[in-house]
């Protein structure tokens, strides 16, 4: 397999976008994509595209990307592996590349979330990923997933809800400085801890917004990278693990067995440990989720992960910033195109581009977790001075 | 005609006027299971089922079903679903072969449920009277609107249950007691009759005479609902077990009714499938020996296909991790509590809501009791499975 690099990323600013449909916001985050690569692009020069969309809107994903960008003359492919959608479609594109199918390929990740009233439409999303004669009647909805796993952390580990509030007081202090951000505001630990309870422990500013973007990467492979840029962003590893899907059947909820497998398998892909990493983009849908992940991708100790926010060393500046970009927290998530936006972020992060600059930021990693925590998908990026 | 041992359930929740009321997720179903499954290992004598209720969840739903599953019984056994009150209930004991379960269920509040086993033993029911009159001053339509009631309560008294009364009370050497009035009625009716209790409608009797067994008083029952009155004396030939289930009660919210209304989508054929293990709290046992809830065609263990059978799983737990949830989630009623439970003497976990208690009082490691519940109403259909009951706190 040949080493593929990230030769162009865009994105359009999330949020909700009531005066965009989902074509308009494909065909502006190719264009954006399209426009970064260094040495220019034409759209025929991509041979393959795989578009990663977790709610189809408006009909058949595959040709409304191939539609919506005039890619009607290549294979297109619609991904869908719930929150984890966006870094597993770069997997699939990665093993075309890397294999040597295809020299170019498109990843464009989008949903829209905000064209249909949420209360309406509530079940019709519930029904798509729950088990309709178990889980479906209980009301697990996404936040109370997410809690059962943070709710058993905190009573193995004395984690508090101050610890989940430094989290969302991060990425919002990170976020409020990103124009591509949804919620571009800084939030206070007391704002944070006064907010109206979603599902305890999880207040409304713990919880992300319903965000509609896009966003996207185009790969290629070694031999065809220097027509388009000299700083090249490689593609080490990419990993994907499962889970099982029921809460009942998860091993222990005090961790995300998803993630431990897709981090080790990037990891061992990539060749390079937790250690190395310099920045990440790890998915905090829920201000919890975040604080538990450090553990799971092997940034600190089992039970460490709360010492880690006390001492800010996932803040920039620190040890190990982790979501400069405002993560899902402030920069929102619209679910197919979270994982891409994550990876244009440590795409401009990794060539020293990035609103809140890492400095010297050489390896990076981008993270999603779903499906309800079945399902991790992890890529590990070097940046063009290795 | 005899009975051999008594249930009594009073769900947990009052009304503002101090009134036992059903938690969202009780119906006449949840009611029958409540009090029946008290009786249980002499459920295994029981060959037929008699629910008299005044107030049925519905004419055609899935109440036997429900109720046959979570009692543990064959699905074949005769279930008679029987429409009336307090005089309905003593005539169905009066009628009744050894070896039916009577049922008796109150919805409404004041709310109860009670179960009587009608088998040789010692409470004997003899010297029936019925006396009926054409009396219809409290109506209850169909359509589930409230009850029509026409307004003269001395009509209704004196004209309806005095005078039925009277005529089936007869000499005898047991106390009166009356059931099917409101508390304060009771003990007028009939000169000298014992002080009434709050239920008036089918639970009323049973629960008058599960309150004689534990007190080993013999009593004359009269039972009375407008015009109509049966009695029947209520002798004690030695001790009856009489099971209660009763908590600590909590003040029940206005409504239980969701922020806003939402169709939760259903699949019967889903459902169906799953049935016998969610409405039984049954899990898919492999050859192997491995337990698997929900049942699945394939064993997690040793990769055998289609090599399971449903087993019966133990109704205590623990709590292994839980949360409440307080945002408006469409056709639920908020704040529900979730849990994921470990079931003890097995590896087996269940996500389950939590009930009977208000949201967020069962920790982690909190012990309790597996339910059976209606969990939610989908597309008008009730769905049925198991919630988790915490053990009360004895201060
Ligand atoms: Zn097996």
């Amino acid at each position: 397999m040949r080493d593929v690099a990230i030769v162009g990323a865009g994105m359009i600013p999330f949020g909700e976008l009531f005066d965009q449909g989902i074509k308009d916001m494909v065909s502006r985050a190719f264009g954006a994509t399209l426009g970064s690569v260094d040495k220019g692009m034409r759209a025929d020069e991509i041979e393959a595209a795989w578009f990663s969309e977790v709610q189809s809107v408006d009909g058949f994903p595959a040709g409304l990307l191939a539609d919506a960008c005039g890619l009607t003359d290549i294979p297109v492919t619609r991904v869908e592996n719930a929150c984890a959608t966006g870094n597993d479609a770069i997997r699939n594109a990665l093993y075309a590349v890397g294999g040597g199918y295809v020299d170019v390929a498109l990843v464009l990740g989008a949903d829209k979330v905000r064209d249909t009233a949420s209360s309406a439409t509530f079940w019709d999303w519930m029904s798509t990923n729950r088990d309709s004669a178990w889980d479906l009647p209980l009301g697990l909805i996404s936040p109370a997933s997410f809690a059962l796993h943070v709710a058993r952390y905190m009573h193995e580990f004395g984690a508090t809800r101050e610890h989940l509030a430094r989290v969302a007081v991060k990425n919002h202090r990170n976020g409020a400085r990103n124009p591509y951000a949804h919620l571009r505001f800084e939030v206070t630990m007391e704002q944070v801890l006064a907010a109206p309870m979603v599902v305890e422990p999880f207040g409304l500013l713990d919880c992300v917004p319903q965000s509609d973007g896009a966003a996207a990467v185009i790969i290629a492979g070694k031999d065809v990278v220097d027509r388009y840029t000299d700083r090249p962003v490689w593609v080490r590893g990419v990993g994907t693990g499962m889970d099982r899907v029921m809460h009942a059947h998860k091993a222990d909820l005090s961790y995300f067995a998803a993630t431990r497998k897709a981090a080790q398998r990037a990891f061992g892909m990539a060749g390079v440990g937790p250690g190395d990493i310099d920045v990440a983009e790890v998915h905090d849908c829920f201000s919890g989720v975040e604080m538990m992940t450090y553990e799971d991708l092997g940034f600190c100790d089992r039970g460490e992960a709360p010492r880690l926010l006390e001492k800010e060393e996932t803040s920039i500046g620190g040890r190990i910033p982790v979501n400069p970009s405002g993560g899902l927290k402030s920069k929102g998530h619209p679910p197919g195109a979270t994982g891409l936006a994550q990876c244009t972020e440590l795409f401009e992060q990794l060539r020293g581009e990035a609103v809140n600059q890492v400095d010297g930021a050489r390896w990076a990693l981008a993270h999603n977790v779903g499906g309800p925590t079945a399902v991790s998908a992890v890529t590990i990026l070097e940046g063009p001075r290795g | 005609m005899e009975i051999s041992a008594l249930a009594t359930y009073r769900p947990s929740w009052v009304d503002a006027s101090g009134r036992r009321t059903l938690g969202p997720d009780e119906d006449v179903a949840t009611l029958a299971v409540s009090a029946g499954r008290l009786l249980g290992d002499r459920l295994a004598d029981v060959d037929r089922v008699v629910l008299v209720t005044r107030r049925p969840d519905a004419l055609l739903g899935t109440t036997p079903e429900v109720v046959l599953e979570g009692l543990g019984l064959d699905a074949a056994t005769p279930f008679v679903e029987q429409v009336g009150g307090a005089p309905a209930t003593v005539e169905t004991l009066l009628a009744a072969n050894p070896g039916t379960l009577v049922l008796a269920v109150d919805p409404l509040a004041p709310a109860a449920s009670a179960a009587a086993l009608v088998q040789a033993g010692s409470l004997v029911l003899d010297r029936p009277a019925t006396a009926r009159h054409s009396v219809p001053v409290r109506t209850v339509p169909l359509t589930g609107a409230g009850d029509r009631v026409y307004d003269d309560p001395r009509l209704l008294r004196e004209q309806g249950w005095k005078r039925a009364a009277a005529e089936v009370v007869k000499e005898g050497m047991h106390p009166v007691t009356v059931a099917g009035v409101p508390a304060k009625v009771a003990g007028s009716l009939v000169r000298g009759a014992l002080p009434g209790i709050p239920e008036n409608e089918a639970a009323a009797p049973l629960l008058l005479i599960a309150r004689a067994a534990t007190d080993g008083q013999d009593v004359r029952l009269v039972a009375v609902e407008n015009g109509h009155a049966v009695a029947v004396d209520v002798t004690l030939a030695g001790s009856v077990p009489v099971l209660t289930a009763e908590r600590a009660t909590h003040p029940a919210p206005a409504t239980w009714e969701p922020a806003s209304a939402a169709e939760i989508p259903a699949s019967p054929a889903a459902y169906g499938r799953a049935f016998e293990a969610k409405v039984g709290f049954k899990a898919g046992v492999c050859s192997c020996g491995e337990r698997h809830y929900p049942p699945r065609a394939q064993c997690v263990a040793c990769g055998a296909l289609d090599a399971q059978h449903l087993v019966p799983l133990p109704r205590s737990a623990s709590v292994y991790s839980a949360v409440t949830v307080r945002a408006p989630v469409p056709g639920k009623t908020v704040p529900y509590a979730l849990a994921v439970v470990d079931v003890d003497g097995t590896d087996v976990r269940a996500l389950v809501h939590i009930t009977d208690d208000p949201p967020g009082r069962a920790p982690i490691g909190a012990r309790g009791r597996l339910v059976l519940r209606r969990i939610a109403v989908r597309a008008g259909v009730p769905d049925y499975g198991y919630a988790f009951q915490p053990e009360e706190q004895h201060a």
